[in-house]
């Protein structure tokens, strides 16, 4: 019965984790979502060509993240996707991240976003400690706006920018 | 010192008590049932926070579960295979205490339990409240079983006296 439903089921899951390395993912949402490397994501970061989503806890935004990106913790989705949605429109090319590749955040989110209609959904593997490990630029703060303005002055200073 | 004599109501008193402790319990796992049904992927997600199950046995645990919690509860309300009903039961109420514990162990003190709504919004909920609410199902859990094979060893018992 159970084996049945989940193969009826919509978000039906995968019995044994293969192509879908991740619990909790329905192979679909794995295939509807692209997954990019650190160097992508950050080529899309500079050409300002994507909307950069934060999946992590606020405190951990707070401490560090990447500039611009725009803080939609998992673990708080509701509240606060109802004052993201006008700074994170459906259509838009989004880039997800969370802590690193063990963590998951970005493709629950990605699997929320699918379901309000998003298309151009993209999770960066590693996460967080991929960009970091690259060495390309972080910034503190809790406030994407202030996040974003620091960004550009940084983005225009020389060198700062690979 | 003799042992008082048991009172003759008290078997009546424990067979209707019996009645209202399985349509409880069984409240109770349907209840928990009901949304990890409809969200196999979200409950997927509660499980996997838990971390004591390897990442390959969660998907299976997680469309699994819901419905063995709904097979306990439909043998409750029916008053069929109790024994075997109860024991399953208590032995879910036992895992979810286990789970429980790994995470206090861990130092968490709150989290997302997953009991009756796969939801993960909020700070979530407190461990120790969980823990007691769980400890009160596992008793009841543990009584009904006690009553079933107290039932069934009677019923044998006098099966086999030809009454």
């Amino acid at each position: 019965m159970a084996l049945i439903a989940n193969a009826v089921h919509p978000m039906g899951l995968p019995l044994l984790l293969g192509r879908v390395p991740h619990s909790g993912i329905p192979v679909w949402v794995w295939d509807e979502v692209a997954h990019v490397s650190a160097k992508a994501g950050h080529g899309a970061w500079h050409a300002g060509s994507a909307i950069i989503l934060d999946a992590r806890d606020r405190k951990d935004y707070a401490e560090r993240h990447v500039p611009g990106a725009i803080n939609l913790p998992y673990h708080d989705f509701t509240n606060a996707y109802a004052t993201v949605k006008k700074k994170a429109p459906s259509e838009g090319h989004t880039l997800i991240y969370c802590y690193g590749s063990g963590c998951g955040l970005s493709m629950r989110l990605a699997k929320r976003l699918l379901a309000l209609g998003y298309t151009d959904l993209n999770v960066l593997r590693g996460g967080f400690a991929a960009w970091r490990m690259a060495g390309y630029e972080t910034i503190a703060g809790d406030k994407p706006a202030q996040a974003k303005e620091e960004a550009d002055e940084s983005a225009s200073g020389p060198g700062s920018l690979p | 010192m003799r042992a008082r004599p048991v009172p003759a109501a008290c078997p009546n008193f424990r067979r209707w008590l019996l009645v209202p402790v399985r349509l409880a319990l069984a409240a109770v796992f349907i209840a928990a049932s009901a949304d990890k049904i409809v969200h196999p992927d979200r409950f997927a997600d509660v499980v996997w926070d838990y971390q004591v199950l390897p990442m390959g046995l969660i998907n299976l645990f997680a469309i699994c579960l819901p419905w063995v919690e709904l097979a306990t509860a439909a043998c409750l309300i029916a008053g069929v295979w109790l024994d075997a009903a109860g024991l399953l039961a208590a032995a879910m109420s036992l895992m979810f205490m286990v789970a429980l514990g790994a995470a206090l162990a861990r130092g968490q003190d709150t989290m997302h339990c997953g009991c009756f709504s796969t939801a993960q919004e909020g700070v979530g909920d407190s461990l120790w409240g969980l823990l007691g609410r769980d400890i009160v199902v596992f008793a009841a859990t543990v009584w009904l079983v006690r009553e079933a094979f107290r039932d069934a060893a009677s019923g044998t018992a006098a099966s086999l006296a030809g009454e």
